[in-house]
């Protein structure tokens, strides 16, 4: 690096530039709030796609009524104002992309991870500074990639979050020369996936050597905050399940740059012309390589959002949670499982009944550990002294949110009702009640929770309650809807919203909703957003280090924590939770303190 | 670098877990790798099961060039194990001399790589021609991407990086040791690469 | 797993490799009956001995090598 400018600081200490301080810092709270700024950034882009493709599904065929936005998108994505259809693809593909690789994960994993591992192990940093450093930028790249594909000729990537070849290889393939091929959106996707997977790989070893090897004196395994438990299985879920899918996208860039048959079966017609290839590729194979990842990945979706949930909870109920050991025996065989359920996906691809009955098996046993945790999330709550605080209430949220998603999932996983859903909006609702009110909710949750810790400001309170109001409401308004429709046939990818579908005219009138309702949801997050930015300068300032009066270490720290994080390297003398424990002055025993004074 | 956070396990074992923070970072990396490659492995078993014409390898690629690749990287996993070792009995000279050894080694598998490569394409054997050759490329472009990273860890070991041997001569060594399972790795793909690629019988040809 | 002991797992997987590779000399349809395929099939089979006796040799000299 090549910026050596030091500057001195007014105290007299030896301080680092801005740019090693802010930019191209190794400090691992830096870092998690980079992330975690960029990915909330990431979650509006992807957010904002999908509200402009709700205008064309609730009136198919009508020019968009902002004037200034068709102008902005040009004559080509919208002409006279009414979407091309394949601007329509391309946002419904980017919109998958974005909000999972560039948006949520990056979010639970990259900041919540970041910022909260190191502390709640009692670490000084993560162990390895400089590569949490390059993971951070690494994911900047490849998020840059994903956005500049919108630009080249043919715009972004356009076959869908997953990307099913033959039609990935065919859309769009460029020219003759290898750049012109290089430069189309669906390659371009393939080169910021790279850079993606690069990233999380980089990012998870650091957050499970960190848990492994920097644990503070006396957390032991069983001591371990939940949080930590989820973020370290969702490590390893990122760290074994993505290298497939680098494996798939090395293999389609080929097929698309290099002219190889990968995944092009012999004699493929496209428009009516027999493809040139060499042929005798397998587009099965793509697909089983995709679910390979994308399987174990919604589990890395849910598990830190249920880690943050546990904290909350515990916290807000002020008691230990129910049944500590069987969330962490549940969550430890839900990552093990979930390497082996991802052909569900794929009932409909004529795999045979054997392996769709032993896909299907293993579907419904993993039902069982996500259940399991589930149901002591519940119990926790019985008989504590609830606080409604903000982060409370989108936790409490959370649980019946992921319950609907979670029973949801359970009519996909049998091939037989698969066959009716395949492909229809109820997938789509199913699974956006597992990741939006499920996953956001507890990521929302978590950063009105940590917030006065890595400010030293509360958020406001009253902000806080309209934006989960209307976001409960607006997130149902959205996603209910699309099991109705969904169980009327009205398939997944349809460009007019089922118009031209006889069997789709009964729930229309259902597009209307879901799109009003999703730009109610879009309104909620102004408020969010008024009052993340508005606390940063503005917010309550806390009265102590511990304003929720929390066990767990991350409130040992000063606030904000600095460089190095602890005053004290701290000795952990009891488990994450003991909340009003027998005997005690104080409802509440941290892990740090020897004993009551 | 001011301000910089001591980070503990960094040259010492941490007691309980029995491994310094980056030998365990390394394997996590390696199985990371091991998926990478397994998946490519599986994909040439579901290709060729699924197709009904392969080529044998040994008709259209180089066996003798590859066979001198192998020869190769197996010295050069003796002199990475040997440059560890000399580190280890604090004979630095030695360890210049064994580390330089393996980095020329990795230098002539690429050569041969590249005589080899040239030779296909002259033939107008590319990529596209056929499944196996399209598979014979990514695993062994792959393969040679991963050797050229392997090579730039033992030349900084070599370089610049040598003078942390005078300051934490213990956690150089064990950068070392670390450089080295990951060269053992790229080592061990070749060994399954080169049997699968150009030794296997072809079928329908 | 220590470099020593991958070395040794690493040693041992290329003698099978050594073996295998001069049993296709030797032995598959391809390589049979060309002379050059024939000593490198020999010469393929000298090297896995020698390959383990470097494995035993290197096993002796750094026993305390953890």
């Amino acid at each position: 690096m090549s910026h050596h400018t030091h500057e001195h600081g007014g105290h007299g200490g030896h301080e680092l530039s801005f740019i090693r301080k802010y930019i191209f810092s190794t400090d691992h709270k830096v870092i998690g709030i980079q992330y975690g700024i960029t990915s909330l950034v990431f979650l509006f882009i992807g957010f904002c796609l999908v509200m402009l493709m709700r205008w064309q599904l609730a009136y198919p065929g009508q020019p968009f009524p902002w004037e200034w936005v068709n102008k902005w998108l040009g004559e080509a994505r919208m002409p006279g104002g009414v979407m091309a259809p394949e601007f329509y693809n391309q946002l419904g593909a980017m919109h998958g992309t974005i909000m999972i690789f560039l948006g949520v994960v990056p979010l639970a994993v990259g900041a919540f991870g970041n910022y909260l591992v190191p502390l709640q192990v009692g670490a000084q940093d993560m162990a390895f500074p400089k590569l949490n450093m390059s993971s951070y930028w690494v994911y900047l790249v490849g998020g840059l990639v994903m956005l500049f594909s919108f630009f080249v000729p043919g715009g972004a990537a356009q076959s869908g979050w997953t990307s099913y070849s033959p039609l990935a290889n065919v859309t769009v393939p460029g020219g003759e020369t290898f750049m012109s091929r290089l430069l189309t959106g669906q390659s371009l996707w393939l080169v910021g996936m790279v850079f993606l997977i690069t990233s999380s790989l980089l990012g998870s070893i650091n957050i499970i050597c960190t848990i492994v090897q920097l644990r503070a004196e006396g957390l032991t395994w069983m001591r371990l905050p939940f949080f930590c438990w989820a973020q370290l299985i969702t490590s390893f879920l990122l760290l074994l399940a993505f290298p497939p899918l680098e494996a798939a996208g090395i293999m389609q860039l080929m097929d698309r740059v290099a002219g190889t048959s990968f995944f092009i079966p012999s004699g493929l017609v496209v428009s009516g012309k027999e493809l040139v290839a060499s042929g005798g590729g397998s587009a099965l194979l793509w697909q089983h390589l995709f679910w390979f990842l994308a399987h174990p990945e919604v589990y890395v979706l849910i598990l830190p959002a249920l880690g943050i949930v546990a904290e909350i909870i515990a916290n807000n109920t002020r008691k230990p949670l129910w049944g500590y050991k069987s969330m962490v025996y549940s969550a430890i065989f839900l990552g093990f499982m979930s390497f082996i359920v991802w052909a569900h996906h794929m009932f409909l691809t004529g795999m045979g009944t054997t392996i769709n009955a032993f896909f299907q098996t293993t579907t419904m046993i993993i039902s069982v550990p996500s259940i399991i945790i589930l149901t002591a999330l519940m119990l926790s709550l019985w008989g504590g002294s609830i606080r409604f605080t903000v982060p409370m209430l989108f936790a409490l949220a959370f649980l019946p949110m992921f319950g609907i998603g979670g029973l949801t999932g359970l009519p996909l996983g049998l091939a037989t009702s698969d066959i009716h859903l395949h492909d229809t909006y109820y997938v789509i609702g199913h699974f956006h009640y597992v990741v939006a009110p499920g996953t956001l909710f507890a990521l929302f949750a978590g950063i009105y929770y940590w917030f006065p810790k890595v400010t030293g400001r509360r958020m406001n309170d009253t902000l806080g309650k309209i934006h989960f109001w209307i976001s409960l409401v607006a997130m149902n308004g959205v996603f209910f809807p699309m099991f109705i429709q969904g169980m009327a046939g009205v398939s997944r990818r349809l460009y007019d919203g089922g118009l031209t579908y006889l069997h789709a005219q009964d729930v229309l009138i259902l597009n209307k909703v879901m799109s009003h309702s999703a730009w109610l949801l879009g309104a909620a997050q102004l408020v969010f957003i008024i009052n993340f930015f508005w606390s940063i300068w503005a917010g309550k300032r806390v009265e102590n280090d511990n304003p929720w009066e929390a066990t767990t270490l991350e409130w040992a720290t000063p606030t904000p924590p600095p460089h190095g994080n602890f005053e004290k390297i701290p000795v952990v003398y009891r488990g994450p939770y003991e909340y009003s424990p027998a005997g005690a002055r104080r409802d509440f025993l941290p892990q740090h303190v020897p004993q009551e004074a | 670098m001011s301000a910089e956070i001591a980070i503990p396990y960094n040259d010492t074992e941490r007691p309980d877990t029995g491994l310094y923070n980056a030998k365990l970072g390394v394997w996590l990396f390696l199985a990371s790798e091991v998926m990478l490659f397994g998946a490519l492995f599986s994909s040439y078993i579901l290709l060729r099961v699924a197709s009904d014409r392969w080529e044998h390898g040994a008709d259209i690629l180089n066996v003798p060039l590859a066979t001198l690749n192998t020869v190769v990287l197996i010295a050069s996993s003796v002199t990475m194990v040997l440059s560890w070792a000399a580190l280890k009995a604090h004979n630095f000279a030695r360890y210049r001399r064994c580390m330089g050894l393996t980095f020329l080694a990795g230098v002539i598998f690429l050569i041969v790589k590249y005589i080899e490569y040239s030779g296909k394409l002259g033939h107008g054997l590319v990529p596209a021609t056929s499944t196996f050759m399209a598979i014979y490329f990514t695993m062994t472009g792959l393969h040679a991407l991963h050797v050229i990273g392997g090579m730039i860890v033992n030349g900084y070991l070599l370089g610049p990086g040598a003078k942390m041997w005078q300051t934490e001569p213990r956690r150089f060594t064990n950068r070392v040791e670390v450089a080295g399972l990951y060269w053992h790795f790229v080592d061990l793909v070749w060994i399954f690469l080169f049997p699968t690629l150009y030794l296997l019988p072809g079928k329908g040809m | 797993m220590s470099l020593r002991a991958f070395h040794v797992f690493f040693i041992t997987i290329s003698v099978l490799l050594c073996l295998g590779f001069g049993a296709w000399c030797l032995g598959s349809e391809y390589a049979q009956g060309k002379w050059a395929y024939t000593a490198a099939g020999i010469v393929s089979f000298l090297l896995g001995l020698a390959l383990v006796f470097y494995e035993i040799a290197f096993l002796k000299k750094t026993k305390d090598l953890e």
